[in-house]
């Protein structure tokens, strides 16, 4: 579907993923497509509840039930993963695939120190001595500037600080010179200047390897700093797709657009936030049609009941929306004019 | 440590829209909030977790100020002390001009009511086996004014949070975060309070409801004549509701002033450094914007560096900021106090185009060692 270079390195086409509850069945991922290219860093963004995590989970096979992907294909170098057998998936994940997520410290083993936790990770993938695995993995932790790093190497993840734990984990994560590094929220735990640091070390140590980052957050500063290419996602589906400067320069979808006038700044002068009326739709009762109708300005009839496709309007530009053309100039803040009370 | 800028505020000054008169409501002198460490068989006291180290401030009539700063530097402490949930080490809160701390339980009755406090955490702060209308109608309750009227105040809080009289009937669970800090803060207005301390209101919630919960705390603010104490790591959130801002490092205030002051020209190289660090939503400067990336991590406020307490990650550091603390002073005389040796005193915009600073041994290399800077 969306086809943008000849040799893409992830191509996910169609995935959908459900959910059974006891109220019935969530479908939390509903058809979505995206690409990454090789060395390219791709920011996936939404609120929480979108879907932009299980998109993610799903690359490596980690739905667990009540969870099920239960349509479409996920191929990384041609190969698709999904029908893959678990033991070569194994190889592959933490190999040439690897993930960075939101909380160090549910991900990081406790009872191990984190140096044993790279060594395994090196030795899981690579035929090298534990000598060997052992120099890399100090290598690493200074690398990513964890300070006295042989120190470090011996202590326990409760010793280390959260930035230090978010830096082991990019670590463990990178030991493998992934060709794909999944990043899942990996600054959102973190204080401003953490944040700081460990954005300027995805950006060093990613781009020069010519490794793809898929970068998952609801910072659209972070998306800013750092993305290439941009999927907006809204209940559970991809609603807008381009590169980082048409997102912000120039959105075709209203949600988007909503996104980037709610968003307090620094760097304007102006009081007035602009806020997306209510609030994300309960995914057991999505609305019909297309799922942002509820709380968009442009609403027509309809959009109440037919769902837009995704459609290339501009180079690389893809959005959901019937009424796109409309955003040509349009001026957020008039759109969202401030609506604040909705519950 | 005093400051001999909070006599006159610029935020009274520059304030943007206020109705209010802006005199003083609360005052606080030297707060200090020291936690024991205690170790060993015997609980011996090995020492001192000083959360809050002397901390001066004052809240007027209708503004808000803004403490920020990073995980541990006492600013959540501080707001615990100002709505009377920890009893101050030393220092004192004065309350139109009385100090809470000499009260007698009888007034300070009233003063509690007067002062209240919205917590972070929509999921943890309400209790989930109260109604919504049990958890508004608590503090009317517990202060023996629900018998007249309470049910209909209730339902006027909720209107006023922009909730439906419905809602009153349901649980927590009911409710997504952002409508469940809805109801935080009907409960916190149920008293008809003066002052708020907001602890990090809007942190956890998705973008598109933090602007609307900001804007209904704005719009509360005018119509009530309210007072807040916004808590907040979020310099983008804390610029668009606050007149006057604090800066906090390590239980101290490096760098107090009005927000154009901390904003436009910040002193403190860690305002400054702050200042950076927030990502722009914007990716047309990303490659010319001057990034200041601080090495390493807060120190423990259990052992704080000697001196400036900011040497230890500061690139200005010189032997001086080793030995001397500098002292809290309004060095140009406009309301802007700053606690550096070293201030940026022409104003600088953080983010625009210069020379990067990069201290992060990971990410390039170190400054030239400077002495002193350990």
């Amino acid at each position: 579907m969306v086809e943008q270079s000849p040799a893409p390195l992830l191509a996910i086409e169609d995935l959908v993923v459900e959910f059974t509850t006891d109220d019935g069945v969530v479908r939390a991922v509903d058809g979505v497509a995206l690409v990454i290219n090789p060395g390219e860093i791709v920011g996936l963004v939404g609120e929480s509840g979108c879907g932009k995590s299980v998109t993610a989970m799903s690359i490596l096979g980690l739905i667990r039930p009540p969870g099920q992907i239960t349509g479409g294909s996920i191929h990384f170098r041609g190969q698709d993963l999904r029908t893959m057998p678990v033991a070569e998936l194994r190889r592959i994940r933490g190999g040439q695939i690897a993930m960075v997520f939101q909380d160090p410290m549910t991900t990081l083993n406790p009872v191990m120190t984190v140096g044993a936790q790279i060594v395994e990770a090196l030795r899981l993938h690579q035929k090298i001595s534990k000598a060997q695995a052992r120099n890399r993995a100090v290598e690493l932790l200074k690398m990513l500037g964890v300070p006295s790093a042989e120190m470090g190497f011996c202590q326990y993840p409760h010793q280390f600080s959260g930035g230090m734990r978010q830096r082991a984990m990019i670590a463990m994560a990178i030991a493998n010179d992934p060709a794909l590094l999944i990043a899942d929220e990996p600054t959102t735990a973190l204080d401003v200047t953490i944040q700081a640091q460990v954005l300027e070390l995805l950006r060093t140590t990613q781009r020069p390897a010519g490794a793809a980052t898929l970068l998952i957050t609801h910072d659209l500063g972070v998306v800013a700093e750092l993305a290439d290419r941009v999927v907006v996602m809204y209940a559970g589906r991809v609603i807008e797709q381009a590169g980082v400067g048409a997102i912000f320069a120039g959105p075709r979808h209203p949600y988007t657009l909503g996104l980037l006038t709610s968003v307090p700044r620094v760097d304007v002068e102006d009081d007035e936030l602009r806020p997306i009326p209510g609030s994300p739709p309960d995914m057991l009762a999505a609305p019909a049609g297309c799922a942002f109708h509820p709380r968009c300005p442009l609403v027509r009839q309809r959009c109440r009941n037919q769902r837009p496709p995704l459609e290339e309007v501009a180079d690389g530009h893809w959005t959901a929306c019937h009424f796109h053309q409309e955003l040509i100039g349009a001026d957020g803040r008039q759109l969202f004019a401030a609506s604040e009370v909705s519950a | 440590m005093s400051q001999s800028g909070e006599s006159k505020d610029p935020g009274q000054r520059r304030a943007p829209d206020q109705g209010s008169d802006g005199s003083e409501l609360l005052r606080v002198e030297a707060l200090t909030k020291h936690f024991p460490v205690r170790a060993g068989v015997f609980s011996r006291h090995a020492g001192d977790v000083r959360a809050v180290d002397g901390v001066d401030f004052t809240l007027r009539q209708g503004q808000t100020l803004s403490l920020v700063g990073e995980s541990g530097c006492g600013k959540t402490t501080t707001g615990a002390m100002v709505a009377r949930l920890l009893e101050p080490t030393s220092g004192r809160i004065l309350y139109r001009g009385e100090d809470l701390a000499l009260l007698p339980a009888a007034e300070l009755r009233a003063v509690r009511a007067d002062i209240q406090i919205m917590f972070q955490d929509p999921y943890a702060s309400l209790s989930p086996r109260m109604s919504v209308h049990d958890i508004i109608a608590e503090p009317l309750r517990v202060q023996g004014r629900y018998r007249k009227g309470g049910s209909q105040r209730v339902a006027e809080l909720l209107d006023m949070v922009g909730l439906m009289p419905e809602h009153a009937r349901r649980y927590p669970h009911e409710f997504s975060g952002g409508q469940r800090q809805r109801i935080g803060l009907a409960r916190a207005l149920a008293l008809n309070p003066k002052v708020l301390v907001l602890d990090e209101p809007v942190s956890a919630l998705d973008v598109s409801i933090q602007a609307q919960v900001i804007n209904q705390l704005r719009r509360l603010q005018r119509e009530l004549d309210l007072t807040y104490l916004f808590i907040s790591h979020n310099l983008s959130v804390v610029r668009h509701v606050s007149q006057r801002i604090a800066v906090m490092y390590l239980g101290v205030i490096v760098e107090a002033g009005s927000r154009d002051d901390i904003f436009r020209a910040p002193q403190h190289p860690y305002t400054v450094a702050l200042l950076s660090a927030i990502p722009i939503p914007d990716p047309a400067g990303r490659q010319t914007r001057r990034r200041i990336t601080l090495g390493g991590d807060v120190p423990s406020p259990s052992d704080p560096p000697s001196g400036c307490r900011f040497r230890t990650r500061c690139w200005k550091a010189e032997a001086i900021c080793t030995t001397q603390t500098p002292i809290l002073t309004d060095r140009l005389g406009d309301g802007h106090p700053s606690a550096c040796h070293f201030p940026e005193l022409d104003a600088i915009a953080p983010q625009t185009a210069g020379t990067g600073v990069n201290l992060d041994p990971a990410v390039g290399r170190p400054p030239p060692a400077q002495t002193g800077s350990r």
